[in-house]
C-alpha cells in the first residue's frame, strides 16, 4: 500500500515537472527519487512525460532567425570555455593544497592568495612572530635553568633565576638577547682551587650572574671582585672592585652581581680590600690584595681581548 | 536511444559539433516554447541561448531510460521558461479554458504580424486540450499556459490540492495516449 502511495506520488510529481510546476529542490528530490525506482515505474514515468509532447502540435509556428544559431553556439562555447578554466584553476589549487601537506589550513590558502586583507595579514604575520619570540624565549630560559641545576640546587635555581630577572629584567628582550652565558675557568693562587664556573652576564648594561660549585667551605663568604685586565699578574691595588660577597655552603656559591664605571677600559673601578662588609676600615687602598681564588677570563686563551677580569677573593 | 546518449554526452564535453547538433534538431522546438511563454521575439532569442546553455550543463545527467531527448529537451525547456517567468514574476495569464485567451504577459506583446500565428496554435491547443475531461482540461490549460502554482489552480477551482495534482498527472497520461509517435524533433 505505501509502496502504491509512494508510486502515486512519485507520477504526480512527474506530471508537474513535466508542466515545470515543480520549484528547483522539488525536481532535485523527484530525480533522486527516481534513481531508486524500479523499471516499471520508470517506463510510467516515461509515459507520463512524453505526454508534454501533445503540446508541441499547439507550438506557435514561428521560425527563430538564422543568426540565433551562431549566438547559440558562442554563448554555449563561452560558457564551456569558463567552465574550463575554473577546472583548470581548482586543480591548480587542488594540487598547491597537495603539495603543501596536511599541515597547511584552510585560512593560509586564501591568504597566501591575496584574498586576505592587509590589516589581517599584518596581524597574522606580528602574532606569528610574537608566537616565534615567546618560544625563543621559553626555550632560552629552559636553557638556563638546564645549565643552572648543573651547579646549583633546585632551591637555589629558583632563587638565581630570581636574580636572574631582577637584574637583567624581565622583559623579554633582556632575558632573550642580552645575557651571554659562557663557561669560565677559575683558579686560586692561594689553595688548589680550579674549575669551571658558569656566568650568565650581559655586556651591554653590566649586569650578570655566576655559579661555581665545588668550592671549599669558608667561615667567611667569597667576594667577587673586579679588576681590570693585567697581563703581568695580579694588578695594583687599585684595580679590584668587589662586586659582591658570595657565602658559600661548601658546594655552590652563586652571585649576581652588576658592573660599574667603564667597561671598555677598565680604569675607573675602585677598590675596596680585603673585603669585609662589616668593617669599613680594612677596606682601602693599604691593604693587600686578597689573592684571587676566582679569576673569570672567560675560556678564551687570548685574555688581551678581555677588558676586565672578575676575580673571586676570599675573605681573609 | 544510445545516438541520443551519444550525443548528450559529446555535448557534455563541450564538443561544438555537437553543441551545433544538438541545435539543428531541437533549435526551432526551444524557440517556439519560448515563443509561446514570453511572446516576444527578443525575450525568446534570450532564453533559447540560456536553455542550451542549461542543456549543455545538464547533458551528463540525460537519461533515456527516463524520457526519450525530446521529451527531455522539452521537460528543461519549459522547467527553465517556468523559472524565468517566476523571476520575472510575469506569467502569462489565462482564464478557464472554455473563456477567451487572455493576451499574453510579455511586457512588449507579441509583433502584429504574429497574431494570425498565434491565434493558430491557440486553436490547436484548445483542439487538443479539449478531448480531456473538464477538470484535467482547466488543470492542463491553468498550469501549462497560465503558469500558475498547484495553490492557485486548487484555490481557483475549489479543489483540494491532491485532486489537482491527480488530475494533472491523468490528463498528461490521457494526452500522451493520443500522441501518435514519441520520437522526433520540432
Amino acid at each position: 500500500m505505501r509502496d502504491e502511495v509512494n508510486r502515486t506520488d512519485i507520477l504526480e510529481r512527474a506530471a508537474l515537472d513535466a508542466i515545470g510546476l515543480l520549484t528547483p529542490e522539488e525536481v532535485f528530490d523527484l530525480e533522486s527519487d527516481l534513481k531508486q525506482a524500479d523499471p516499471t515505474l520508470l517506463d510510467e514515468v516515461r509515459q507520463v512525460r512524453q505526454g508534454v509532447q501533445v503540446f508541441r502540435e499547439t507550438l506557435p509556428e514561428v521560425e527563430p532567425d538564422p543568426g540565433l544559431r551562431t549566438r547559440v553556439l558562442a554563448a554555449v562555447s563561452q560558457m564551456i570555455q569558463q567552465d574550463l578554466r575554473e577546472s583548470v584553476q581548482e586543480a591548480r589549487s587542488q594540487r598547491m593544497y597537495l603539495h603543501s601537506g596536511n599541515g597547511r589550513r584552510d585560512w593560509l590558502e586564501p591568504m597566501i592568495a591575496g584574498r586576505v586583507s592587509p590589516m589581517w595579514r599584518v596581524s597574522a604575520l606580528i602574532a606569528a612572530t610574537i608566537a616565534i619570540a615567546f618560544s625563543w624565549f621559553y626555550y632560552q630560559q629552559a636553557s638556563t635553568i638546564t645549565l643552572l641545576t648543573q651547579y646549583v640546587t633546585e632551591q637555589e635555581t629558583r632563587e638565581l633565576l630570581s636574580e636572574l630577572e631582577r637584574h637583567l629584567g624581565n622583559r623579554p628582550q633582556n632575558l632573550i638577547f642580552s645575557p651571554r652565558s659562557e663557561d669560565i675557568f677559575f683558579k686560586s693562587e692561594d689553595t688548589a682551587l680550579a674549575g669551571i664556573a658558569r656566568m650568565w652576564f650581559d655586556p651591554e648594561d653590566g649586569n650578570g650572574i655566576i655559579v661555581a660549585k665545588n668550592l671549599p667551605a669558608k667561615p667567611d663568604p667569597y667576594v667577587l671582585c673586579l679588576r681590570p685586565y693585567d697581563p703581568t699578574g695580579k694588578g695594583g691595588p687599585t684595580s679590584i672592585k668587589p662586586v659582591a660577597a658570595m657565602p658559600s655552603d661548601g658546594h655552590t656559591i652563586a652571585v649576581s652581581f652588576k658592573l660599574s664605571g667603564d667597561s671598555a677600559n677598565g680604569a675607573s673601578w675602585c677598590v675596596l680590600e680585603p673585603i669585609d662588609p662589616n668593617d669599613e676600615a680594612v677596606a682601602g687602598t693599604a691593604n693587600p690584595m686578597t689573592e684571587p681564588i676566582l679569576w673569570i677570563t672567560g675560556n678564551d686563551a687570548d685574555e688581551t681581548q678581555m677588558p676586565y677580569r672578575i676575580v673571586l677573593n676570599s675573605v681573609l | 536511444m544510445n545516438e541520443d546518449w551519444e550525443l548528450m554526452q559529446r555535448v557534455s564535453s563541450g564538443d561544438p559539433n555537437a553543441v551545433n547538433e544538438l541545435y539543428t534538431r531541437f533549435g526551432t522546438l526551444v524557440y517556439r516554447m519560448a515563443y509561446q511563454l514570453l511572446r516576444t521575439k527578443g525575450d525568446a532569442e534570450d532564453a533559447v541561448q540560456e536553455i542550451f546553455v542549461r542543456l549543455w550543463q545538464s547533458a551528463g545527467r540525460f537519461d533515456p531510460e527516463r524520457a526519450s531527448l525530446v521529451t527531455w529537451v522539452m521537460l528543461i525547456s519549459r522547467r527553465h521558461l517556468v523559472d524565468m517567468l517566476r523571476r520575472k514574476r510575469v506569467r502569462p495569464q489565462m482564464a478557464g479554458f472554455d473563456e477567451a485567451w487572455v493576451e499574453p504577459a510579455g511586457a512588449d506583446g507579441p509583433a502584429p504580424e504574429d497574431g494570425l500565428l498565434e491565434e493558430e496554435w491557440k486553436l490547436k491547443l484548445r483542439e487538443r486540450v479539449s478531448m480531456l475531461p473538464g477538470l484535467q482540461r482547466e488543470v492542463v490549460a491553468r498550469a501549462y499556459l497560465g503558469g500558475k502554482t498547484l495553490r492557485e489552480i486548487s484555490q481557483e477551482l475549489d479543489r483540494p490540492i491532491g485532486t489537482i495534482k491527480s488530475a494533472l498527472s491523468r490528463a498528461l497520461a490521457n494526452l500522451r495516449e493520443r500522441m501518435p509517435s514519441e520520437e522526433g524533433t520540432a
